[in-house]
């Protein structure tokens, strides 16, 4: 998608966010993608703040774009403080030689500003706009491939297999962790472009996690195929209603799918579908797929919330 | 079947006619609305015919009181949905006319057979376009067929229905024969050479398939975000519901705690994850729409820059493709054809087969004709008579409507139905008025116990003593 600079530029932006929240997924309460200060800003827990900086370059290989460089640092040298962390991500291998990696061009770099060699620490501070402050650890250099003179999805490729091995590392991996990552940066690309101030909560990166699952569910599981529109409009609204969710998470106890609609299927048959005769075909499926998006929705809840509870 | 009673409404705009036996609609030129008032009736009796100029029929209230063997009915029809009432009221039916209309005309006709009802309109009715030309098939107005074949086969209970579909397919089958070959002549006449049909799309092709499929997915997921909105009104009503009762639960420490929403195990987490499935919906959508554009730009679909030679010559390049072999085709049509003619002569044989129907029809047919002084115009195969082109102006009329005095005769003898004879404009196929009079006279006198209405600018004060005149607007009454 990103065929334009200007969308490229968006575009990493967003990844950079999603790279951050990953990385900060157990203390990060807020997101902010063109925050008040910077390009992106992560509320922590502990009240600190993560300060970003994100500049990509359309041409990272050729172009030593030394004045993207100059205006981050003199941006984020504003409001440095000792307390918060600053980062400056960006896709190009110079103007800072360190974060050349020479055995991997290819993969993430994340360098503190006291790793960095000193010619490249006062190249820094010749940016800063208050010459006399004392720059720490707090300020980080983070160097992300991604290319445009490459197919869109090639040129984001390594980050998307970084991130789902961080998905995956998680104490409760997360399940379809490349459609989960992909999610978040379209939906942060995608609402940071129409909203200048755009926050979004972990509560809400979660739910849009868990909204994935239940749309994925309930809409494209094999299963969905074999029912025609009428009952796939039920299966998706009724899948969504708090009695019927909660009439099944009450009288479902630790048994196979298969057995608990059997064994309920009046039950069933009456709540999703207010009626009492025999079901038809149709109707079997749809109640065996509002019950297992349920089941699973409700589980996965659970163990989530033991995860990330906050 | 007698109309009694019509009464219509158009929004603040009324109309009351009382009918008699023998009725006329008379308006003193051309203009002014007789056909309007003939289509109401029809419309009123639960018919599909079109809307008429000026008017929009699914904004007409209709009342109809009618009289068929003794029983009388009212019949109330707006828009698609229909009422019917015997009177004195004792039962009231409802009938949505889209998938109902035979259920309704088998109370009001008291007929069950599904072809007689089929054909009904077509026996007692002649339209001001059509009504000269249909004598015993084609369309009687808008949509509505008439077949003679499938009257006589309702009429005499004859089984012919597995021979009529089978007809049926195959012609379409022979209409897709004919279109492929039509096609291989447009290559032969703009010497198109033959191409690899395999060969990959133009890139319009591609984007303009590719345009489809993203509508139609982006149209899937408006589906989706609907049915969200759906189950978030749902979970609303139910919490609203809840609420109404002011519920209130003691816990063990003696406290009394309300039941609602923020209370209720659960209900704060169900609308979060709806919204968040709602933005990854808008998401896609926006993202298939940006896609769209693009594709639509990159085209030059949207911007209607497609250049006419550009598109004649996109429709030579897809025809060309297309390979046929005329020998084959030729073959195939005509085997068709005779297959199709095959059948049509099974029917025909079945239908005469010991008939009492059509020997009645054809007797009551040549009779009236030679009354009417067109005898001569009938030929051997009588009511089911192919060669109908040739009869048109006054003596084609004439032939009509001792078709139609055949037909409805032939109703009272076998079914015991009285149809009425509703003609539409007397005069439009320049019927002089001593011919107007001949043909109104003989009408009278074969179906002197029937109803008949007709529309004119003529009057026939002998025949219809009374007449509804109309002035301007049929429906243009105020109530107050």
């Amino acid at each position: 998608m990103s065929n334009n600079p200007s969308m490229f530029g968006y575009q990493f932006q967003a990844d950079t966010a999603v790279y951050l929240f990953i990385k900060n997924i157990l203390s990060c309460d807020n997101i902010k993608v063109e925050g008040k200060f910077e390009d992106i800003e992560l509320l922590l827990s502990s009240g600190d703040v993560l300060y970003c900086q994100a500049k990509a370059s359309y041409y990272p290989k050729k172009i030593a774009d030394t004045a993207k460089l100059a205006k981050a640092i003199k941006t984020l040298s504003t409001i440095y403080n000792n307390k918060d962390y600053f980062i400056y991500a960006t896709n190009q291998l110079t103007p800072i030689d360190t974060l050349k990696n020479s055995f991997d061009d290819e993969a993430i770099v994340t360098k503190r500003f006291d790793e960095l060699n000193e010619l490249e620490q006062q190249k820094i501070k010749n940016y800063y706009n208050k010459k006399n402050i004392n720059v720490g650890s707090n300020f980080i250099v983070l160097r992300i491939p991604y290319e445009s003179n490459v197919p869109t999805n090639d040129s984001r490729r390594f980050m998307i297999e970084r991130m789902v091995s961080l998905l995956k590392s998680l104490k409760e991996p997360l399940r379809n962790a490349s459609v989960i990552y992909e999610l978040w940066s379209s939906y942060l690309n995608h609402n940071s472009s129409r909203d200048k101030t755009l926050t979004v909560s972990f509560r809400e990166m979660i739910m849009l996690y868990h909204g994935y699952f239940i749309l994925q569910k309930s809409t494209t599981s094999p299963e969905a195929d074999l029912i025609d529109d009428y009952f796939y409009d039920i299966v998706q609204t009724k899948v969504n209603r708090y009695d019927i969710i909660n009439k099944i998470v009450q009288t479902y106890s630790k048994s196979s799918i298969t057995d608990y609609v059997n064994n309920n299927l009046e039950m069933l048959n009456e709540l999703v579908f207010s009626k009492c005769e025999e079901p038809t075909q149709n109707e079997k499926i749809a109640i065996r797929l509002i019950v297992q998006s349920v089941i699973e929705y409700s589980d996965r809840f659970i163990k989530f919330k033991e995860i990330f509870d906050k | 079947m007698k109309i009694l009673h019509l009464a219509l409404k158009e929004g603040m705009y009324s109309k009351k006619v009382d009918f008699k036996d023998r009725m006329q609609f008379y308006s003193f030129d051309n203009t002014q609305g007789k056909t309007t008032a003939i289509r109401l009736i029809l419309h009123a009796l639960g018919f599909k015919v079109p809307n008429i100029t000026g008017i929009n029929l699914k904004n007409i209230h209709s009342e109809i009181h009618i009289e068929n063997n003794g029983l009388e009915f009212k019949i109330t029809r707006s828009g698609d949905n229909v009422w019917l009432e015997d009177i004195p009221r004792t039962q009231r039916r409802y009938f949505d006319i889209n998938y109902q209309q035979i259920d309704l005309h088998t109370l009001i006709f008291g007929e069950y057979d599904i072809y007689v009802l089929e054909n009904i309109l077509g026996t007692f009715y002649i339209d001001q376009t059509k009504g000269g030309v249909v004598f015993n098939r084609g369309d009687i107005i808008g949509s509505i067929h008439f077949s003679v074949d499938k009257l006589i086969a309702g009429l005499q209970g004859t089984e012919i229905t597995d021979l009529l579909v089978s007809i049926d397919n195959q012609k379409k089958e022979l209409k897709k024969l004919k279109f492929a070959q039509s096609i291989l002549m447009y290559k032969k006449e703009h010497n198109l050479k033959e191409t690899n049909s395999h060969e990959e799309g133009s890139k319009y092709d591609e984007a303009l398939s590719q345009i489809k499929k993203l509508e139609y997915e982006t149209k899937d997921l408006s589906k989706q975000l609907n049915n969200l909105e759906n189950a978030i009104i749902s979970n609303n009503s139910f919490i609203d519901h809840i609420e109404n009762y002011n519920l209130a639960v003691v816990n063990n420490n003696g406290i009394e705690i309300p039941v609602n929403k923020k209370t209720l195990k659960g209900f704060n987490n169900i609308n979060p994850v709806i919204q968040a499935q709602k933005s990854i919906l808008k998401v896609k959508i926006e993202e298939k729409k940006r896609y769209i554009i693009g594709l639509k730009e990159e085209t030059r679909i949207s911007s209607g820059l497609f250049e006419m030679a550009d598109y004649q010559s996109q429709i030579d390049d897809s025809i060309s493709k297309i390979r046929l072999d005329n020998a084959i085709l030729d073959n195939l049509i005509s085997k068709s054809e005779t297959d199709i003619r095959h059948k049509q002569h099974n029917i025909n044989e079945k239908l005469k087969h010991n008939s009492e129907v059509m020997q009645f029809m054809n007797k009551t047919l040549i009779k009236y004709a030679e009354l009417l002084g067109v005898k001569n115009l009938i030929d051997k195969d009588g009511i089911k008579t192919n060669n109908i082109q040739t009869k048109s102006g006054t003596s084609g009329f004439k032939l009509i409507i001792a078709f139609k005095i055949a037909y409805i005769l032939s109703f009272k003898r076998f079914c015991g139905i009285k149809l009425p004879l509703i003609i539409d404009s007397l005069r439009n196929n320049e019927v002089s008025e001593l011919n107007a009079q001949l043909i109104l006279k003989i009408v009278d006198e074969a179906l002197k116990d029937h109803q008949i209405i007709i529309a004119s600018i003529y009057k026939y004060p002998e025949i219809f003593n009374e007449y509804h005149e109309i002035k301007g607007k049929f429906i243009n009454d105020i109530e107050f």
